[in-house]
């Protein structure tokens, strides 16, 4: 059984679809891709698997389990967390230090402020922010922030982790540092369901794509079968030609 | 100097040889005291929500007035003794701050602002002109000092005019506790992620409805007490009054940013109810500059104050919370690392 299974999901707004009949599954354990020119519609898939917005049409199974219409809330106490392309906002408005952000991941484990800041400490290990615990948050680089996202999800000890656009506006170094980052991820056993923009990010990161064009799926398949795919050439490239 | 209503107030609550009553200007500086207290208690309040939670709140008169109301109704309606009834109105009002807290759950700051004000504003034409003729007062209110059962004023033997100064005192120290434990406690860990990103939070597990509910039932409480201290004080409340937008949710408000701003620390309402209450004792009650000397008898300044000055309170209060927003929005606490910012580039020309 798939962790995670897409059943002709359709989203609406008004009469117009978003995305329509998406079908695909993420095997236990492996780094799939989303990906698709911007407006494609896998920010609306990832909003539709993590609860933000329920499918219109069509089921989201986890662990053979229908999600319906719960909440993220309640779809994180079932093991699947989102991490969004935002990072904390820069300035002021980032309150609080590393530990902290990355602790209220845990709050859905524990009723104990303490206990869920030493649950956070194995997370930052993980990605390598534990020596910046007690750096407020809006000091963090970019590359620092994304790692901070995905410790404050890890901090859930989540089944799958839903990553959104993980290296948009990373200079090279970055891009690299939290390529690597996702694929330790993965060989810890961690599942992860990653929607980049940008193909190649989605080919490199991946070991299964899944390519959309105009909310629908053109097409999926390890990197090589989707590189070589025509249907792809002609829906990515297809916007300027 | 500012910080002598209180400390004055403690005095008169040790000394139990004079009744505090006849030293008029003892009983100014108590009046003063009392509301530095109450200011204090309702920042703390209003920074558990509009800080910590990251939404500021409009209608915390709503939680004030509920207190106030309360408190008096239960008292002269009831017999209720105002030791037991403050906190049964403070659990009402604790009541009235989780229902909102549920239903504004979802909103972002500028709607729960609104949605606060209009609850507020709705609680005060109900108090006023909504329960049958009397049993509320009206929009007059209930007076406190016609409550017939005089000795459920006592408290372990102290007279209210002494007992309710203290228990403003330990309200106003057990806010900051609260809040402070609050803001270090899991339910900061979750109001500081819901505060920087809605959704984000929402996606690690943290429902918006649970976090700020309780939020605004802890702070309502607060609120609550505050409002039935205040009520128990003056001996009046007043609907009009208690659930009053100019007269307590921009106080309330006010206290907390001019103290601190937007990420006020425990601090930032202290600071703030050192200046308003001051401020507002000396513009509603003048006499009390008569009697600390800082006015002669005499003085045009005096008749000016005692014919207008209750009607400044409010202007006045909107024109600082303005200027604050505007100009400091960290608050008074950032004005000394400010100044030392601008005058550092002189200090150091070449760095």
């Amino acid at each position: 059984m798939a962790l995670l299974e897409l059943r002709r999901v359709s989203v609406f707004s008004g009469r117009r679809a978003l995305c329509s009949d998406v079908s695909f599954t993420v095997e236990r354990g492996t780094l799939v891709g989303l990906t698709g020119p911007s407006g494609s519609g896998h920010d609306v898939v990832l909003d539709a698997i993590s609860g933000l917005r329920p499918p219109d049409r069509g089921e989201v199974l986890f662990q053979g389990v229908r999600l319906g219409t719960l909440s993220p809330p309640e779809r994180c106490r079932l093991g699947l967390v989102r991490v969004f392309a935002r990072g904390p906002r820069p300035g002021d408005q980032a309150r609080g230090n590393v530990l902290d952000h990355a602790a209220a991941g845990a709050l859905a484990r524990t009723a104990d402020a303490r206990v869920a800041r030493e649950l956070a400490a194995d997370p930052l290990r993980v990605v390598g922010l534990l020596a910046r615990a007690a750096h407020p948050v809006a000091i963090l680089s970019p590359v620092e922030q994304r790692r901070l996202a995905l410790a404050r999800a890890l901090a859930a000890r989540p089944e799958l982790v839903l990553v959104e656009e993980p290296l948009r506006g990373l200079e090279p170094e970055g891009c690299a540092a939290v390529s690597e980052l996702l694929q330790d991820l993965r060989r810890t056993g961690l599942t992860l369901l990653v929607a980049a923009s940008d193909p190649r990010a989605a080919l490199r990161l991946a070991e299964r794509v899944v390519v959309l064009s105009g909310g629908e799926k053109v097409c999926e398949g390890t990197p090589q079968q989707v590189a070589e795919d025509r249907t792809v050439a002609a829906a990515t490239l297809g916007e300027g030609a | 100097m500012v910080s002598l209503p209180w400390q004055a107030g403690l005095a008169m609550l040790a000394d139990t040889s004079a009744p505090a009553h006849l030293e008029l200007g003892g009983v100014a500086l108590i009046d003063g005291g009392v509301l530095f207290c109450v200011l204090v208690a309702l920042g703390q309040a209003w920074r558990m929500v509009g800080v910590l939670g990251g939404r500021p709140s409009l209608g915390h008169a709503a939680f004030f007035g509920v207190g106030a109301c309360g408190t008096s109704l239960l008292l002269a309606r009831a017999g209720v003794s105002p030791w037991i009834g403050l906190w049964l109105a403070a659990g009402v009002a604790a009541l009235v701050g989780a229902g909102v807290g549920l239903v504004t759950a979802r909103l972002r700051a500028p709607a729960f602002a609104l949605c606060t004000l209009i609850v507020a504003e709705l609680l005060r034409n109900a108090a006023s002109f909504g329960p049958g003729p009397g049993l509320a007062g009206g929009a007059e209110g209930l007076s406190l000092r016609t409550a017939p059962p005089l000795e459920l004023f006592w408290l372990v033997a102290v007279p209210a005019e002494r007992a309710v100064p203290g228990a403003a005192l330990a309200l106003a120290v057990g806010a900051i506790a609260l809040t402070r434990a609050v803001a270090q406690g899991r339910l900061g860990l979750g109001l500081a992620a819901l505060a920087d990103d809605v959704e984000a939070a929402r996606a690690v597990g943290i429902s918006p409805a649970r976090y700020h509910g309780a939020a605004l039932a802890l702070s309502a409480a607060v609120a609550g007490l505050a409002g039935g201290l205040h009520a128990l004080h003056t001996g009046s409340a007043t609907p009009g009054t208690a659930f009053g937008l100019a007269t307590v949710s921009l106080p309330a408000a006010l206290a907390c940013l001019l103290g601190g701003g937007t990420s006020a620390g425990p601090a930032g309402p202290i600071l703030g109810a050192l200046i308003l209450a001051p401020l507002h004792t000396a513009l509603t009650a003048p006499r009390t500059l008569l009697q600390l000397g800082l006015l002669s008898p005499g003085a045009p300044a005096l008749a000016l104050l005692e014919r207008h000055g209750g009607s400044l309170v409010p202007v006045l209060d909107g024109l600082l919370l303005v200027a604050v927003v505007l100009f400091l929005p960290q608050g008074l606490a950032s004005l000394p690392g400010r100044l030392r910012r601008r005058q550092e580039p002189t200090a150091a020309p070449a760095a």
